[in-house]
């Protein structure tokens, strides 16, 4: 076993939201674009799978419903985790997932480094690109949850506004949900696990910690704050057991061949279907 | 180490999906259910059988071909254009060998729509059998007066006019007509495409950029 000292990044409730987020988001994807290439053989297997085109939709409708619920859990949870009584340091300190003016700088001067023009950001808690991942998903699941309730429902929606926007309901569905499939297969997975410094898998939100080196070398700005508010030994982790390290690159790995696989997929599948 | 408040929250949580289970069953799934039924007793399977059986009868003869391209119309295209302004109650009076033909030989990008491609409806199940009046007619079901008591309601129970309003036979979304006869649904796909191509121009090349700049990082040798 890995003996190096680490440090804890997520915590147990973060990595359960996390996987709750994992396993309904490819449940969706996969149903749904069933559901979209419902006039190709290749739509027709994925539904297959499911047990047919209304049972498939029952399945979308369920995975919906529960990832909607996570999100809403998430929601109080992170109510818990503000500090009320200094509202502002909590809301837009080093710890906060809210975007702030660094983040705008660190993006510019993060271009500068891949051209050699800059050195590296020495980024703190969370880096910009883990802010926007955040808040992608934090807007794209209430908007394709209520798009999804207005199509579950129809009649019900038409006696709250015009029917037709049931037909924009529909588009927005499809194409939030086309914009997050390829942003969490192309950027989220292939990025985060495929390049040099993570390859072959990034573990952090499985096993919850990294090497104390690493956190160094990513996030310095961060490690120097929590050394000199004494704090580091209270995020101590210990590496993940050998089985539960093969379990979660087993996992990891089944979910980026089938995100890759939709989307391969569906690129070319794409123009055989039929509604717009 | 769960605090008490997420342990609440979990809590509560599996409490309200235990309550919100019954509900979940989609409203569709019992609209298709319906519309079988009404249909198996309505008739208009049988108007549908009955175009398929001329049809194939003609074509098996030999003796004739039918040129589902070729045109229909005994006028040009003026007249046309002045005759299909005026509502009527038949709208394909006139047409060369109308009982023969499928409705997609002239209507081509009609069966393009969800109700044709996952419910199979065909086109006389809601505009109704032969003579089919225009839509603006107010013999036809599909006018807007009893389009939703007509047409809609057949499957989908307790649909009112403002439901009927959705537009089956949708425009492309992104023809430069449709700003003009759906603008919702023009500037909704405008911002959706948008939002796509400007995610993805911002961060296909900050991910290119890290992957490579990522091989020219030294990598500190191991402890």
């Amino acid at each position: 076993m890995d003996t190096a000292p680490r440090i804890r990044r997520f915590t147990g409730p973060d990595r359960s939201m996390h996987l709750w987020l994992i396993l309904t988001f490819m449940v969706l994807a996969v149903t749904g674009t069933g559901r979209m290439f419902f006039s190709t053989d290749w739509g027709q297997a994925l539904l297959a799978l499911f047990g047919g085109y209304d049972s498939a939709t029952r399945i979308h409708i369920w995975a919906g419903w529960l990832m909607t619920g996570g999100f809403v859990v998430h929601i109080v949870v992170m109510l818990t985790r503000i500090d009320w009584r200094h509202l502002g340091r909590s809301l837009f300190g080093p710890n906060s997932l809210v975007p702030v003016w660094r983040d705008l700088k660190e993006f510019g001067q993060r271009f500068a480094w891949f051209f050699g023009l800059a050195k590296s950001p020495r980024f703190e808690r969370w880096t910009y690109w883990e802010k926007f991942d955040y808040w992608a998903v934090f807007w794209g699941v209430p908007l394709l949850f209520i798009s999804g309730l207005m199509l579950i429902y129809p009649v019900e929606t038409s006696r709250l506004m015009p029917g037709w926007v049931l037909n924009v309901a529909s588009l927005i569905h499809r194409a939030e949900a086309i914009l997050a499939v390829s942003y969490i297969v192309i950027v989220h997975l292939l990025i985060g696990h495929f390049r040099r410094s993570t390859f072959p898998l990034n573990e952090a939100m499985f096993s919850g910690s990294v090497p104390v080196e690493k956190a160094e070398e990513e996030k310095l700005d961060w490690m120097n704050r929590l050394k000199r508010e004494n704090s580091l030994e209270q995020l101590s982790a210990s590496a993940p057991a050998t089985w539960y390290r093969v379990l979660y690159f087993l996992f990891g790995y089944a979910v980026i061949i089938l995100g890759l696989y939709l989307l391969i997929a569906g690129g070319y599948y794409s123009q055989f279907i039929q509604i717009h | 180490m769960l605090s008490m408040p997420e342990r609440t929250i979990q809590v509560v949580w599996l409490f309200a999906l235990l309550l919100v289970l019954p509900q979940l069953t989609s409203a569709q799934q019992q609209d298709r259910d319906r519309y079988r039924v009404r249909t198996a007793t309505s008739g208009t399977d049988e108007a549908e059988a009955a175009v398929r059986r001329y049809r194939d009868q003609l074509l098996s003869s030999g003796r004739y071909e039918i040129d589902d391209a070729a045109g229909t119309l005994p006028y040009g295209p003026t007249k046309g254009d002045a005759i299909r302004s005026v509502p009527r109650a038949d709208a394909h009076a006139g047409l060369k060998d109308y009982p023969y033909r499928k409705c997609v030989a002239c209507h081509e990008q009609a069966p393009a729509n969800i109700h044709t491609i996952r419910a199979n409806n065909t086109c006389r199940q809601c505009h109704g059998g032969d003579p089919i009046a225009s839509v603006e007619h107010y013999y036809s079901p599909l006018n807007p007066i009893r389009r939703h008591a007509y047409a809609c309601a057949k499957c989908h129970e307790g649909a009112n006019a403002s439901f009927a309003t959705y537009v089956v036979h949708e425009p492309m979304p992104s023809a430069a007509d449709t700003r003009n006869t759906f603008p919702a649904l023009f500037y909704s796909d405008r911002l959706m495409f948008w939002l796509i191509v400007g995610v993805f121009l911002l961060f296909i090349p900050h991910s290119v950029g890290w992957w490579i700049r990522e091989w020219f990082t030294k990598k500190k040798p191991e402890a």
